[in-house]
């Protein structure tokens, strides 16, 4: 079949148009990587710099120098594989016993973890629950809130009535426990579901910043990579008043992060998920399928 | 029943953690709604304190800055959902326009990244962009010459509407377009063949086949859209605005935010944010009644 010349017309712009939608999602990527290089000096708004005017790993450096930054990439990491760990059992075994579709108070079980989606108590309420557990200024509160979420857990129920039912009885009938049908056969087949919600769940953990706002802001060994950028954006924000008061005023806006330093530990804070972003393509993407589809 | 119970005994027991987590963090802090009707004493406890009634929600009603964040609120969220809607709609059908199957991936793998950024690295970049020390857009404007000034952007109360809905498209555009894509790629393509046969062109096709096939999923997640009508995330705003931005850019989550934890009227604060929540619940019902309705195979769960 002959194309039309404005079909045709309109592919060149499409093309073009797509062309340009990623170079305007690329441009902040590049401009991070530009400045985390730079020398502080160079960095002016009279030049647009494509590349570093001298490539420097002077901001790096003092990032790998600087005891906070990295305190705050281990407790980062920490977090991330200790509560994707528990995410993953809590659901898993929940997500278990939901697949027993005749099991007395299964309607009550699962409205008690259902409601919860629907109504929750509000960031004050939360706060003073966390207080009264003692929960401030503890580790676990990282962990312990997000080990649990009903919306994983169906999905992985899903998956598991998918698994033939056949080798569970056979294995029953060799004498072995539920525990040790749920370890040595349910997990072992449900890899590709697992890997889905754990990727889903450290995504999350990297990206969390909120709890340590609100339950760790004080505690300087428990500061997670995300709040630390995010203190380095109030230092900026705080100096935005001065700014709006009149324009010889940004001559004074002096901050206390310089840029470049600020920007390296931006890319502390993205290099991950870029180094995982090929399986997150992968897995992500069929994880909301299995959710819109089956839902 | 005994028998039973003792058959089922082991996933009761793995049923624990998940149960006791969310009394825990779910459960447990609504006892803690009751301060919305009481004069909260930090020392006195929840328990202790003495009852106010609907004093906090009198309040509310009549304190004007609520009415400011309210109306922020709304008009934040009705904009966003006016500029994600149609965007999302446009660069699907763009994207399932393109011919190459390389290129279409290359656009999507691109365009999704910003998905899995948090909004304090998002903010970094706007910030950074904007920034009129050395920021991308500012150098831009004065090298064309429309500022003769660098500009600080982040700080002018009528930009943040705007720098906000940009930030958002920038961040969500790309991956909401994967569930539709996925609702085009199950169109039975000797519809196209026929109607091309008929002599129907390019445009022809798009309006007639491929809109017609997106819209149950369009009516779900439109009326799934306005159920969250009054709760703007904390995140993005949060990470966006600042003490010159307040009077335009602030919403009743950080409104919530700021009275509570910065103020410390624990009270107050509770009593706003469940009003929030109560109205949240009330539009999520409506909105789910209705998406049941137009779709009947929609479920919520």
């Amino acid at each position: 079949m002959k194309k039309s010349i404005g079909s045709r017309i309109f592919d060149y712009c499409n093309i073009l148009f797509m062309i340009l939608f990623c170079i305007t999602v690329f441009i902040p990527f590049w401009d991070v990587v530009v400045r985390s290089f730079s020398r502080a000096s160079d960095i002016s708004y009279m030049h647009i710099n494509l590349l570093p005017k001298v490539w420097t790993l002077d901001a790096y450096k003092y990032c790998f120098q600087d005891n906070e930054i990295l305190m705050a990439f281990v407790v980062s990491v920490l977090r991330t594989v200790v509560g994707t760990g528990v995410h993953i059992i809590v659901c898993c075994m929940a997500a278990y016993s939901l697949t027993r579709t005749d099991m007395p108070f299964r309607k009550t079980i699962t409205a008690i973890l259902l409601i919860p989606m629907f109504f929750s108590a509000g960031m004050i309420p939360a706060y003073l629950n966390m207080k009264r557990l003692g929960l401030l200024n503890n580790f676990l509160v990282y962990v312990l809130p997000s080990g649990f979420s009903i919306y994983n857990t169906i999905i992985i129920r899903n998956y598991f009535f998918s698994i033939d039912k056949g080798m569970e009885e056979a294995a029953s009938i060799d004498g072995a426990s539920q525990t040790k049908i749920f370890t040595s056969i349910i997990m072992p087949l449900s890899k590709p579901v697992i890997a889905t919600v754990a990727l889903w769940q450290m995504v999350g953990q990297w990206n969390a910043w909120f709890d340590n706002m609100m339950y760790c802001r004080r505690t300087a060994s428990l500061t997670t990579l995300q709040y630390l950028l995010r203190r380095m954006l109030d230092s900026l924000t705080a100096s935005t008043t001065t700014a709006a008061s009149g324009v010889e005023a940004i001559g004074a806006l002096v901050d206390t992060n310089p840029d470049t330093i600020k920007a390296a530990t931006t890319i502390l804070v993205v290099l991950p998920i870029v180094l995982i972003y090929p399986f997150l393509q992968k897995y992500f993407v069929k994880g909301i399928m299995v959710g819109a589809v089956k839902g | 029943m005994k028998k039973e119970l003792k058959k089922y005994m082991p996933f009761y027991l793995f049923l624990l953690p998940s149960i006791a987590l969310v009394i825990l963090f779910c459960y447990m802090p609504m006892e803690g709604l009751l301060i919305a009707f009481k004069d909260y004493k930090m020392a006195r406890g929840i328990e202790g304190s003495d009852w106010v009634g609907l004093q906090h929600f009198k309040d509310l009603f009549t304190d004007p800055n609520f009415y400011r964040v309210l109306g922020n609120t709304l008009k934040i969220s009705i904009l966003t959902l006016l500029t994600t809607f149609p965007v999302t709609i446009i660069f699907t059908l763009l994207v399932n326009e393109l011919a190459s199957k390389r290129f279409k991936g290359v656009v999507q793998t691109i365009t999704y990244m910003p998905h899995f950024l948090s909004w304090v690295v998002v903010g970094t970049f706007v910030y950074q962009l904007l920034s009129p020390t050395g920021g991308v857009v500012n150098a831009i404007l004065i090298q064309l010459g429309v500022l003769d000034k660098p500009l600080y952007f982040m700080a002018q109360k009528d930009m943040f509407v705007p720098i906000y809905l940009i930030s958002n498209l920038w961040k969500t555009t790309g991956y909401s377009i994967v569930i539709y894509l996925a609702t085009i790629s199950s169109i039975d393509t000797s519809m196209y063949d026929a109607a091309s046969i008929d002599g129907a062109n390019r445009f022809h096709r798009i309006l007639y086949i491929t809109l017609p096939a997106m819209f149950p999923t369009m009516c779900t997640m439109l009326i799934l859209n306005i159920g969250s009508l009054v709760s703007v995330g904390f995140d993005p705003v949060f990470n966006l605005y600042n003490d010159a931005t307040y009077q335009t850019a602030d919403v009743i989550s950080t409104y919530v935010y700021r009275k509570g934890m910065v103020e410390s009227r624990y009270d107050f604060s509770t009593a706003i944010g469940l009003f929030q929540n109560v109205v949240s619940l009330a539009l999520v019902m409506i909105a789910n009644w209705f998406a049941r309705k137009a779709n009947p195979e929609y479920k919520v769960i």
